[in-house]
């Protein structure tokens, strides 16, 4: 696949979603794409074949914190539906912020069947004050070699920002995008 | 049928039994009626999904009491993003109702806190006191003990004074019958002695009363330890109580209820320590005054000890007189005694010469027997012819 060189190359230039778009993508409990709408075949600039199949980890940015997925990654496996302020990688290497709505899709049995994702518009104010703040915690975790060290300071890094991880860094997604 | 028109129908069944999340994957590039119906239905049944899955999340959110989980218009067109903002009402409807009960629970809990806290508190404060109350009938059973053995000491010393004083007024009595002067002093001095004898003795008597009163308060003493220990526990039981905060109503009316009753004892032992401490006062006033009527009247006695000195001093003189008297009717004795015992010499020596006479004239006896007989044989001889 060419997404493994496309990562190292980044252009700098922000795509902006419009007011009534709405990225929508399903995984499965692996993370591989099982469908992309096509507001994110548009955004993202990769095809329909190239996404299916492939791991949802494609479309990550450098610039995103380890730690951000760690603290998301936790609430899905307890079943809840989480927020996050993301910034995604186009496959030319152009960037956009989304507010990311992840719900897991549960089985009958209540297994988690796979995920299922909403990106919607942030207002701009919200990608200024996340691009700081993501910088900042990615300085912190750049200092530590290991993947966990690097998730471990992240987080105490969220913690020291957001007071706790649930509610508080909720409430923050939820005012970036209304 | 195309693969893709398969797919939709598919698609489209699926929905149709309820899964909202099914798509018609993949669609694949095209721009015909087949691909566009394609991207239209996904679209449409994108919208759908969103709106249920932003319905479900809000709501679930707000039965967790979650309120601030609003929902996510954004992208959502039309009807269905209404509905979510209507959703969006419902919950904010929710959340007053769900406030202003938090805020009534609140109030009734902050007022049962303050209850508890008051009771709390009172409780608290009736053990201080009664701690407080406690520390005070320590210190004047401790001023009391000390009073006591001063009181014994102060006993001793007045019981001294009588003795003193009685054998004062034994000697003064002595005085007044051997001296004139001495005596019209000494009778002041005796009247003197007599009324201080009766203060001292009425002091001793305030005494007495007082170790009385000492002992009853000393009672009361231990009544109020009982109290303190009931009021401690009490104030235990009420923190309990305070913990369970949902049956405040009972258990603060049996504590209540306790704490009154202690309150009226207390109240009650107070008045009646209250009662024997100004009796003890009192008695300790008249004991005080009575003893500066003592002091004053041992100062007037000094004065008339000093008077009664000065007088002795003159008996002294007397005394002086009387002992060169004596002095001299002793050197008369002596001479007397001299001149006995010269006589007795004498007498003894006279007894041995008048003893020597008797031996003497025993020897002349025996020996003018034995002359008569020598004289009647003699005689014999001579007048035997003649007188026979």
């Amino acid at each position: 696949m060419d997404t493994g060189t496309a990562s190292l190359s980044l252009t700098g230039v922000e795509r902006v979603l419009g007011e009534g778009d709405i990225i929508v993508s399903k995984t499965c409990p692996k993370g591989r794409i099982t469908y992309a709408n096509d507001t994110f075949l548009n955004v993202s600039g990769y095809r329909e074949a190239e996404l299916l199949g492939t791991p949802h980890a494609v479309l990550r940015h450098p610039e995103m914190p380890r730690s951000v997925f760690a603290m998301r990654w936790q609430r899905l496996e307890q079943r809840q539906e989480v927020y996050a302020v993301v910034v995604n990688r186009a496959k030319n290497g152009d960037h956009y912020w989304v507010h990311a709505h992840v719900t897991p899709s549960l089985g009958a049995d209540g297994a988690i069947r796979g995920h299922h994702s909403f990106r919607r518009k942030l207002d701009r104010s919200a990608i200024d004050e996340a691009a700081e703040l993501y910088r900042r915690v990615r300085q912190i975790e750049a200092r530590q070699r290991a993947k966990a060290d690097q998730v471990r300071v992240g987080l105490e890094a969220l913690r020291a920002a957001f007071g706790d991880l649930g509610s508080s860094y909720d409430r923050w997604t939820w005012k970036a995008a209304p | 049928m195309s693969d893709l028109l398969a797919r939709i129908a598919e698609t489209i069944d699926a929905v149709t039994r309820g899964d909202f999340e099914a798509r018609v994957v993949p669609i694949g590039e095209g721009d015909d009626v087949e691909h566009r119906i394609a991207h239209g239905l996904n679209r449409i049944l994108d919208v759908v999904d969103a709106t249920l899955k932003e319905a479900r999340g809000v709501t679930s959110a707000a039965a967790r009491g979650e309120y601030a989980r609003r929902p996510i218009c954004r992208g959502i067109p039309g009807d269905a993003s209404r509905m979510l903002a209507s959703v969006g009402e419902t919950v904010q409807v929710l959340e007053r109702q769900a406030h202003d009960l938090g805020a009534q629970r609140q109030r009734q809990l902050e007022a049962s806190h303050a209850f508890h806290d008051q009771v709390g508190h009172l409780l608290a404060q009736v053990g201080q006191s009664a701690a407080r109350l406690v520390g005070a009938m320590e210190a004047v059973q401790a001023d009391l003990t000390g009073a006591a053995s001063t009181m014994g000491e102060l006993s001793s010393d007045v019981r001294h004074v009588d003795e003193n004083l009685a054998s004062v007024a034994t000697a003064t009595t002595q005085l007044h019958s051997t001296a004139s002067e001495i005596g019209e002093r000494a009778a002041g001095a005796e009247g003197l002695v007599r009324r201080s004898r009766q203060q001292g003795q009425s002091a001793l008597s305030q005494m007495h009363a007082l170790e009385g009163r000492f002992s009853e308060v000393t009672r009361s003493v231990g009544f109020i330890d009982g109290i303190a220990r009931e009021t401690r526990m009490l104030a235990l039981n009420a923190t309990i109580e305070a913990v369970h905060a949902g049956s405040a109503g009972r258990g603060f009316g049996v504590v209540a209820g306790e704490v009154k009753d202690l309150a009226r004892q207390t109240t009650a032992v107070m008045g009646t320590v209250s009662g024997h401490l100004d009796q003890m006062g009192q008695a300790t006033q008249q004991s005080a005054v009575q003893m500066d009527g003592v002091v004053g009247a041992l100062d007037i006695i000094s004065e008339a000890t000093a008077g009664v000195a000065s007088a002795v001093h003159a008996q002294l003189e007397a005394v002086g007189d009387l002992d060169r008297r004596t002095v001299a009717v002793r050197e008369a004795s002596e001479r007397m005694a001299g001149r006995t015992r010269a006589l007795h010499v004498a007498l003894v020596r006279s007894k041995h010469a008048m003893d020597d006479l008797a031996h003497v004239a025993r020897g002349l006896s025996d020996e003018a027997q034995v002359l008569d007989a020598s004289s009647q044989r003699f005689a014999r001889v001579l007048a035997l012819p003649g007188e026979t």
